[in-house]
């Protein structure tokens, strides 16, 4: 697996933001990226093998949200770089766009037998992911 | 019997005297001999039926008999077959009880069989929620290291073009609007955005990896272009989300 292409966009964002000036600028960030992905490589790797040999009889999944996506009191993730106190104020009643997830979450799925027979895939959520919401994106850079 | 010396020498053989009655006992004469004869009548009877019933009586004895006979012939091969039936529930009994043995057995190590896969699958689930916050940690600590590379004090926006020409050339950012939208326009005082935003790469970038079917080797030294081609081909058919960004 070639690390490439998610190494260029990475490179990509601060130039795209307008704070890479020269390609010595852009060379050091892909060089840097590129010294230090392969363990968090070898993390992804190793997970996918944990989990597709496990002796579980279900199913571990990983799961994030979109750019995008809405946020409300139904969805399964923790917010990040919330303000402390509007946190206590409104918690149950945060709402919003995703800006993006900054870690992944975990789900566990079974498949089972129903009583027509049919097959249910029933899930369980095991580890909630991250994410900014687009609000408090604007509210950090200020 | 006051004047039995001077009667005549008692009798032999079965003669039994007949003694008048004395005049004294003349009151109760009557009593006496009823009761003497009534006496008599019974005795007579039974000793008929000791010492010679009639042909009639015999015969009705030995149908009595012989019905006595059947009845209890009746009745032993009736116990004979109870006898055998309560063997064969014994027999039933035993064999339900071997049967109950065997299955609390199995029971048993059914138990412990659910036990070890719970006690496995909690280890798994812990375990694979452990190695992802690890995952998800590597994740910020490298980006919060390359970060510190980047200059923010001097931001010079891209033009127009420039701007399109790299969404078109990089698909998975372009998929960032929402973060993009925010971020591109303003002049940032920290790296935290810029930081944000390659955790929001890394992320689905990770989930692929992790729920693909089939991963390339691992290569080395080849050009970025070449692995640029391979590497969009392999996420444009293993994940339906980035498709539906680029498209």
């Amino acid at each position: 697996m070639t690390t490439g292409i998610i190494i260029e966009t990475l490179t990509y964002l601060p130039l795209l933001c307008g704070y890479i000036l020269n390609q010595g600028g852009l060379d050091d960030i892909y060089r840097a990226f590129e010294q230090r992905i392969g363990p968090l490589l070898d993390k992804c790797l190793k997970f996918r093998k944990m989990v597709g040999e496990g002796i579980t009889s279900t199913d571990i999944r990983p799961y994030c949200f979109s750019p995008g996506e809405r946020y409300g009191p139904n969805v399964y993730a923790d917010l990040e770089y919330e303000d402390e106190k509007k946190e206590k104020e409104t918690s149950n009643a945060q709402q919003g766009m995703i800006a993006c997830s900054l870690s992944l979450g975990l789900y566990c799925t079974r498949t089972t037998r129903n009583r027509d027979g049919k097959f249910e895939e029933s899930r369980e959520l095991i580890l909630k992911p991250k994410v900014i919401l687009q609000d408090t994106l604007k509210r950090i850079i200020e | 019997m006051s004047d039995s010396r001077h009667r005549s020498p008692p009798p032999r053989g079965r003669e039994v005297p007949l003694r008048e009655p004395s005049p004294e006992a003349h009151s109760t004469r009557g009593f006496v001999s009823d009761t003497l004869s009534a006496a008599r009548r019974g005795l007579g009877k039974f000793v008929e039926y000791c010492t010679g019933p009639s042909d009639f009586d015999v015969e009705q004895l030995q149908i009595e008999v012989q019905r006595l006979r059947e009845v209890d012939s009746e009745l032993q091969a009736r116990s004979v077959e109870l006898e055998k039936e309560i063997k064969r529930m014994e027999r039933k009994l035993q064999d339900r009880e071997n049967q109950r043995e065997g299955l609390k057995d199995v029971t048993k190590q059914l138990a412990v069989a659910q036990r070890f896969l719970s006690t496995a699958d909690s280890l798994s689930q812990a375990e694979a929620v452990r190695a992802m916050e690890a995952l998800n940690e590597e994740i910020f600590q490298l980006t919060s290291i390359v970060a510190d590379r980047v200059q923010i004090e001097e931001k010079k926006r891209l033009s127009n073009e420039e701007e399109v020409a790299i969404l078109e050339h990089s698909p998975l950012l372009s998929g960032l609007r929402a973060f993009l939208d925010i971020v591109v326009p303003k002049q940032l005082e920290d790296t935290l955005a810029i930081q944000i935003g390659w955790q929001a790469i890394l992320v689905p970038w990770c989930s692929d990896i992790i729920q693909a079917w089939v991963v390339e080797d691992l290569s080395h030294g080849r050009g970025v272009n070449s692995g640029m081609q391979t590497m969009y081909q392999a996420i444009l058919s293993e994940s339906e989300r980035v498709s539906h960004l680029v498209h």
